[in-house]
């Protein structure tokens, strides 16, 4: 098991008047190999729970055990944890510093105070990962790159501590379309490759049906349901109750059901979905 | 790690002082520093003592706050304190030891000092717990409109002013956030030595840096596109309002500082009280 949180409670400036509960109770196992989408409503507490993950957030009570690192324990290795868990913040590109994608790459395996030889050949590694190429931009100041490749880049300065968790918030924020699906799809590949288990943070519900294999839907600190991506299509009132969505194709098939047209629980892709229609119309029936 | 922190002074509160118009609350405050200084004998400092007092309670303001805003002074109090103590001849000698003499003159005149200067800050801390930073920015801009006339840009200053304070709580959040980031990459702010830690610095920096920048150009294009042209003919949202709290403040004030000046006149010490005013 990758991933074990439980009894996970959190308040911010405790004992004063802005005294406020960010999570409650929070149980959630998290296996290898998951791909696991959190979302919830501003404020749900889905940002403070992955920041608990490597350590950003202090423990202040229940256990969280992330690949065998106990962080309730009085002395955490931060450094193998951080190395353990790369965290992509939102908009990551605003964390870029160096003179050049290099040495910004570089940053992460540095303060693991690993050998030179290791370093280069982590960021070279990296780069290329992200879709870059290392010998056009390995030397160019992070700054001249355009919006997306900064973000790769910042990526890449996550990836290059080879983390076995990869924790994703808003990976796709501010992307034109072709920007989403470019970097989801290097996550998708990153998932099978190199790191085993994903954790995003996502407010789109089709890019969360369409990569996530669990989905964990945060609601006033506390995770209230624990779905696949099949099952977001049955909660659509409690969901949008608590402002959030479902699938667009999961609306669909709520509605030809509605019409009578009622679709298998897996259709949740647009060719499954075509695949289903086409066989009802092949058997005649379904005249709407 | 920043989120705790109180941005500014002000205690939020109902009360008259708060209730005041930001532009008297000022002037009052100078009246107040101005008389400060015309203050000699200890009768003065005492009734001071109770006016103080007075509108602290009236404020609604807890008195650790207002004792807090003693704190940064702390230095200078002891520094002129022992100053005026081991070196002011005058008076009778109490001790006497090497270079050093503590004297009775010395002691009274550090004790006033002290007097003095705790006052005087206690008092202005009064000001700023009491009023909002953007109620004081539209206050000084008034008091300051005056100035116009020789072309001092009064408007500009009160919106650098009014800016900066806004930006402040967005930067500690920017700064929070690039610090977890940075930390998530197994940057280490607590270990090594000073230049060690001087350096781990510059990967929060050149991002703050590069976003205070890219907000400061957003800021400028949203106030030219809502016709921001200087401040010719601007109106203010919040207009300043004078009431019957600030008449009553006012008069107040002005009695006792009348009263206490008077009785420095009678006393006639006020040209011992004099060289205070340079001091």
């Amino acid at each position: 098991m990758s991933i074990v949180v439980k009894d996970l409670n959190f308040v911010y400036s405790p004992k004063s008047p802005f005294e406020k509960h960010a999570l409650i109770n929070v149980n959630l196992t998290v296996e290898e190999g998951d791909f696991l989408a959190i979302i919830g409503h501003t404020g749900s507490g889905k940002s403070t729970f992955v920041q608990h993950l490597n350590g950003l957030v202090k423990l202040q009570s229940g256990t969280i055990i992330v690949d065998g690192i106990d962080l309730s324990q009085k002395k955490i290795d931060y450094k193998k944890l951080r190395g353990t868990v790369g965290m992509v913040f939102q908009y990551p590109e605003y964390q870029l510093f160096a003179d050049t994608v290099y040495d910004d790459v570089a940053f992460g395996p540095k303060n693991l105070k690993l050998s030179k030889q290791e370093i280069d050949e982590r960021v070279k590694e990296a780069i290329k990962l992200v879709g870059l190429d290392f010998d056009y931009v390995n030397q160019k100041s992070p700054f001249e790159l355009s919006g997306g490749e900064k973000r790769r880049v910042a990526l890449a300065g996550v990836l290059a501590m080879r983390p076995k968790i990869l924790v994703l918030d808003e990976p796709t924020a501010g992307l034109d379309p072709q920007g989403k699906k470019e970097i989801l799809d290097l996550v998708t590949s990153l998932h099978k490759t190199m790191t085993p288990t994903i954790i995003m943070i996502n407010h789109d519900m089709d890019e969360v049906a369409r990569y996530a294999n669990k989905v964990a839907v945060f609601d006033m600190g506390s995770v209230k349901y624990l779905l696949t991506p099949e099952q977001l299509a049955q909660k659509q009132d409690e969901l949008v109750k608590m402002g959030l969505d479902i699938p667009t194709l999961a609306k669909l098939k709520n509605y030809l059901a509605n019409k009578g047209i009622v679709l298998p629980d897996d259709c949740i892709t647009v060719e499954k979905m075509v695949e289903y229609l086409a066989d009802i119309k092949a058997k005649g029936g379904a005249n709407v | 790690m920043f989120k705790d922190i109180a941005f500014g002074q002000y205690y939020p509160g109902q009360s008259f002082l708060h209730k005041m118009d930001a532009r008297i609350k000022i002037l009052l405050a100078v009246v107040y520093l101005v008389c400060m200084f015309f203050i000699q004998s200890f009768f003065g400092f005492a009734v001071i003592l109770v006016l103080l007092a007075l509108m602290i309670a009236f404020s609604g303001v807890p008195a650790k706050s207002v004792f807090k805003s003693v704190k940064p002074i702390i230095f200078l109090l002891v520094f002129t304190t022992v100053l005026n103590l081991f070196f002011n001849p005058s008076g009778e000698t109490l001790v006497e030891w090497w270079i050093f003499r503590i004297t009775t003159g010395g002691l009274i005149l550090s004790g006033k000092l002290v007097l003095r200067l705790v006052l005087i800050v206690m008092g202005a801390s009064l000001l700023t717990l009491t009023t909002t930073p953007m109620d004081l920015t539209h206050g000084i801009e008034r008091l300051l409109k005056p100035l116009k006339v020789i072309h001092f840009p009064v408007s500009e200053l009160a919106l650098i002013m009014s800016i900066a304070l806004r930006m402040i709580p967005s930067l500690i959040d920017e700064t929070d956030r690039i610090i977890r980031a940075q930390k998530a990459r197994g940057a280490d702010f607590e270990s090594g030595n000073i230049f060690k830690r001087a350096k781990a610095f510059i990967p929060i920096l050149i991002p703050l840096f590069i976003s205070s920048f890219m907000r400061a150009a957003d800021l400028a294009n949203a106030m030219n596109s809502r016709c921001y042209k200087g401040s010719k003919g601007r109106t203010k949202m919040r207009v300043l309002k004078a009431g019957w709290r600030d008449a009553v403040g006012a008069l107040v004030i002005v009695a006792f500082f009348g009263g206490v000046i008077a009785l420095n006149f009678l006393s006639g010490q006020l040209v011992e009280t004099l060289p205070w005013m340079f001091f």
